[in-house]
C-alpha cells in the first residue's frame, strides 16, 4: 500500500508538472506577455542556463499562418546527464531594417540559426547559444558590378539556480553594399544583461525581480556621411505568482519602469532622439488546467507610456514633441495536451464576435499563433 | 474550490479592463512584457492586422512599391492607383513584363489577377504573402 502510494504520488507530481515544462511562445503570448517573469521553454534564449529545465524537445513556433519565413523550429537533447545539445532554425532577431535597408536594399537579415549548449557548473546551471545569419546578392545590371552582403553574430551565456537566472548576450551585425568604387557599410555592437530572482514567500506565492539592460552601438557610413546609431534600453520589475494549486497560476507583473531611447546622430550635422519611456506596464496571466488534456489562459497588458522626440538640425532650431499614451490588450489560448504533444494556440477573439465564416461569411482564423512541443524520453518512459 | 472562484474572478475582472482600460493604436507592449511573442517583440503581422492594429486600409496601398527581394531575383514595380487598378512591372534582364488590372481587398487579403495576397503595411513598407511566400516592398511615391 505505502508503495503504491508513493508511486501515485510520482506519477501525481509528473502530471503537475509536465504543463510547466513544456510551454511556449503562445504560452506567455497568450498570458499577457509574462514571458520574462514565469518558467517557459521559451526562456532558454534570454537564460540560457534554463536549457537543462527543458531537454528532450522539439518545437515549433508558428506565428503567423501562411508564413513560413516566419516560423521557428528546433530541438534540444539530452546528450549525456548534464549536458544538453540544441539547435534552432529561423529564430528571429530584432535589428534596425530601417537602417539596414539603407545600406542593403535587397537583403534581408532578421532570422538566425541557433546552436545551442547546456552544462553544469557548480552545481549551477549553464548555457550558451551561438546565432549566425548571413545574407549576400551580386548584381550586374547596366554594366555596374553591385554586391551587397550583411552578416549577424550573436552570443548568449548565461547561469541558472532554482533562485535565479542570469544572461548575457553579445550581437555583432555589419552590412556592406560595394559598386565600382563606391562602398556604404554599416556595423556595431550590442550588448545586453538579464537578470531574476524568485524568492518563496508561502506555499502558494512566489514573488519575482527582473532587471534587463542592453546597449547598442553601430555607426553606418553612406558615402561622405557618417550616421551613428544608438539604442539604450533599461527596465526593472517584479511579480507576484501565485501557484494557487497545481492546476492554476495567477500572475500578476509590474514593470516598474522602462526606457528605451534610440539616438541617430550624423556626424556634424542632423540629430534625432527617440525616447520611451513606460512608467508602469501591467501585465497579468491566469492559466488554468480545466481538463487533464486541456489548459485555458487569459491575459491582459496594459502599459502606460510617454514618448519624446526631439530632432536637432545642424542648422536651426531643435523640435520637441512628446506625448503621453496608455494602451490596452487582452489576449486568450488554449494548450492541447496529446500525449507526448502539446499544441499552445493565442486565439483570435475576433471569431468569438463574428462567429466561424458558415454564419458570419468572415475570414477568420481560429489561432492567431501556434505552437508546438514534442517531448521525447521522458523519465519513467 | 475557493481557488477556483478566484480564477473566475479574475477572468471576470480582466474584460472589465477592456471598459476601463484608455483605448491606443499602439500595441501595449513595455520592456520586459506585453509582446505577443510573451516577451517584448510583436513579430506577429497577421495577427495585427485581425485585431485592426495593423494598417490594412485600402487607401495606404495607393502609390508605386519596389520590390526589396532577399534574393537576387528580378525587380518588381507595383502601382495602385485609387481607381482600383493596378500596374505590376517585372525586370527580367531588362526586359520588362507588364501586367495590368484591377485590384480590391478584402481584410487583410488583396486581391490582384495573380493571386490572393495577404497584406499588410508598415510605415513605408508592404509585405505581401501567397501560399508562404513573401514579397517585400518599399513605397517610392504615394
Amino acid at each position: 500500500m505505502k508503495k503504491r502510494n508513493r508511486f501515485t504520488l510520482i506519477m501525481i507530481l509528473m502530471i503537475c508538472t509536465a504543463a510547466s515544462l513544456v510551454a511556449t511562445e503562445s504560452r506567455v503570448g497568450s498570458m499577457g506577455g509574462v514571458g520574462y517573469y514565469i518558467h517557459d521553454n521559451s526562456n532558454i534564449f534570454y537564460f540560457p542556463g534554463t536549457l537543462h529545465y527543458y531537454a528532450n524537445q522539439a518545437v515549433a513556433e508558428l506565428r503567423a499562418k501562411n508564413a513560413d519565413n516566419l516560423y521557428t523550429v528546433g530541438v534540444q537533447m539530452e546528450r549525456k546527464p548534464g549536458s544538453i545539445v540544441g539547435v534552432y532554425l529561423n529564430r528571429p532577431i530584432d535589428l534596425p531594417q530601417d537602417i539596414l535597408m539603407d545600406v542593403t536594399p535587397d537583403l534581408t537579415l532578421d532570422r538566425v540559426i541557433s546552436l545551442l549548449y547546456g552544462g553544469k557548473w557548480n552545481n549551477k546551471n549553464w548555457g550558451v547559444i551561438l546565432s549566425y545569419a548571413s545574407d549576400k546578392t551580386e548584381d550586374d545590371a547596366f554594366g555596374i558590378q553591385e554586391k551587397e552582403s550583411a552578416r549577424y553574430i550573436g552570443l548568449c551565456a548565461g547561469l541558472s539556480t532554482s533562485d535565479y537566472d542570469l544572461g548575457f548576450n553579445l550581437e555583432l551585425p555589419s552590412a556592406k553594399w560595394e559598386a565600382d568604387d563606391d562602398e556604404d557599410k554599416w556595423g556595431g555592437t550590442g550588448i545586453g544583461i538579464h537578470g531574476r530572482y524568485f524568492s518563496t514567500r508561502s506555499s502558494v506565492l512566489k514573488l519575482v525581480g527582473i532587471g534587463n539592460l542592453y546597449f547598442g552601438n553601430t555607426t553606418r557610413e553612406i558615402g561622405d556621411a557618417e550616421i551613428g546609431y544608438n539604442r539604450l534600453n533599461i527596465a526593472i520589475g517584479g511579480a507576484a505568482l501565485y501557484q494557487l494549486d497545481p492546476k492554476n497560476l495567477v500572475v500578476l507583473a509590474v514593470e516598474a519602469f522602462g526606457r528605451n531611447q534610440d539616438k541617430e546622430e550624423v556626424k556634424d550635422g542632423d540629430e534625432y532622439t527617440y525616447t520611451r519611456t513606460v512608467l508602469p506596464g501591467i501585465y497579468l496571466g491566469v492559466e488554468s488546467k480545466l481538463k487533464s488534456w486541456l489548459i485555458g489562459r487569459l491575459g491582459a497588458r496594459q502599459v502606460y507610456q510617454s514618448i519624446k522626440e526631439v530632432a536637432k538640425p545642424a542648422q536651426g532650431e531643435e523640435v520637441e514633441t512628446m506625448e503621453s499614451q496608455s494602451t490596452f490588450a487582452v489576449s486568450f489560448g488554449l494548450g492541447i495536451i496529446l500525449g507526448d504533444l502539446q499544441l499552445d494556440a493565442m486565439m483570435n477573439e475576433g471569431i468569438l464576435f463574428d462567429g466561424p465564416n458558415f454564419i458570419s461569411g468572415q475570414n477568420n482564423t481560429l489561432a492567431n499563433r501556434i505552437s508546438l512541443t514534442y517531448s521525447f524520453n521522458k523519465p519513467g518512459k | 474550490m475557493k481557488n477556483r472562484h478566484i480564477c473566475l474572478i479574475i477572468s471576470l475582472i480582466i474584460p472589465l479592463f477592456i471598459v476601463c482600460g484608455q483605448g491606443g493604436n499602439a500595441d501595449p507592449v513595455g520592456l520586459t512584457g506585453g509582446g505577443d511573442d510573451g516577451y517584448i517583440y510583436t513579430d506577429h503581422p497577421e495577427q495585427e492586422e485581425e485585431t485592426g492594429k495593423g494598417e490594412t486600409s485600402a487607401d495606404s496601398l495607393i502609390g508605386s512599391w519596389i520590390s526589396v527581394q532577399d534574393t537576387a531575383g528580378p525587380v518588381i514595380y507595383l502601382t495602385f492607383r485609387d481607381d482600383q487598378s493596378y500596374v505590376m512591372q517585372i525586370d527580367i534582364e531588362n526586359y520588362p513584363m507588364l501586367h495590368e488590372g484591377r485590384y480590391s481587398t478584402d481584410g487583410n487579403q488583396l486581391i490582384l489577377n495573380e493571386g490572393i495576397f495577404i497584406y499588410q503595411i508598415d510605415a513605408d513598407m508592404l509585405m505581401m504573402t501567397l501560399d508562404g511566400y513573401v514579397f517585400v516592398f518599399r513605397k517610392v511615391t504615394s
